[in-house]
């Protein structure tokens, strides 16, 4: 490893310890980044009860099977591809790549980022109709060039993948 | 990229714990279905639930 790329990661390693210890230190860092905005807020009414809707969800964890490539941490603009797994996998065939939030927690048990055991143990009781069938993960860092793809081709298939597949509500886990 | 999401739960949690801490089943539980519970109450976009628990000290019974 280069002495540069040794800097830099020990660097991401001690902010990533500094915005998980002192919220205000990410809360400053919002104010003064400028971001790319999306316009108005998107609204869509649930159409039925809970009990009886079909729940997706969507985390920029960057959670994904142990099996599948994992995202791209070396890239500074990060990664705007996600991953898709069954809802059913077993929680011991999953695992994390992402740098840019301390995941330790989550590495221990991944219902810190994404609750997949608690929503199993609500459709079983009833509180909602059904799980969809595919989850979804990002890595939640994403700039530059990356952004326009965001936008314009990997968020749109997976609101199309989630429609097709009957989700009629999405949970969204941030990290 | 800065959005406003139709409806969100908002918690003064650490980075990289949105659900809370690691096999705590009751405050994972809760947290989800104070999110998923909003899908019914909320009715104006931009709503953001604040149910203010604090990070470790909150008894989640």
């Amino acid at each position: 490893m280069s002495s540069r790329r040794w800097l830099s990661d020990v660097t991401n390693s001690v902010l990533v310890q500094l915005y998980k210890h002192i919220p205000g230190l990410a809360e400053r860092w919002a104010r003064g980044h400028r971001f790319v905005e999306g316009q108005g807020i998107p609204w869509a009414p649930l159409g039925k009860p809970l009990r009886e809707s079909c729940i997706a969800m969507v985390t920029t964890a960057g959670v994904h099977l142990k099996s599948q490539p994992p995202f791209d941490i070396e890239d500074p603009d990060g990664d705007a591809t996600f991953r898709a797994f069954p809802a059913d996998a077993d929680k011991n065939d999953l695992t994390i790549t992402h740098k840019y939030y301390d995941h330790s927690a989550a590495d221990q048990d991944i219902n810190v980022v994404l609750p997949i055991n608690r929503l199993r143990e609500l459709q079983e009781e009833g509180f909602i109709g059904r799980i969809a069938p595919t989850l979804y993960s990002f890595m939640g860092h994403i700039d530059g060039p990356h952004l326009k793809t965001l936008m314009e081709e990997t968020a749109p298939e997976i609101a199309e993948r989630l429609l097709r597949e009957g989700a009629e509500a999405v949970v969204l886990t941030p990290a | 990229m800065k959005v406003k999401p139709p409806r969100a739960l908002f918690l003064r949690y650490p980075f990289g714990h949105p659900l809370g801490e690691a096999f705590h089943v009751r405050q994972q539980r809760r947290i989800l279905i104070d999110a998923l519970t909003g899908l019914e109450s909320i009715r104006e976009p931009g709503t953001i639930l604040t149910p203010g628990y604090v990070w470790r000290r909150h008894a989640f019974d």
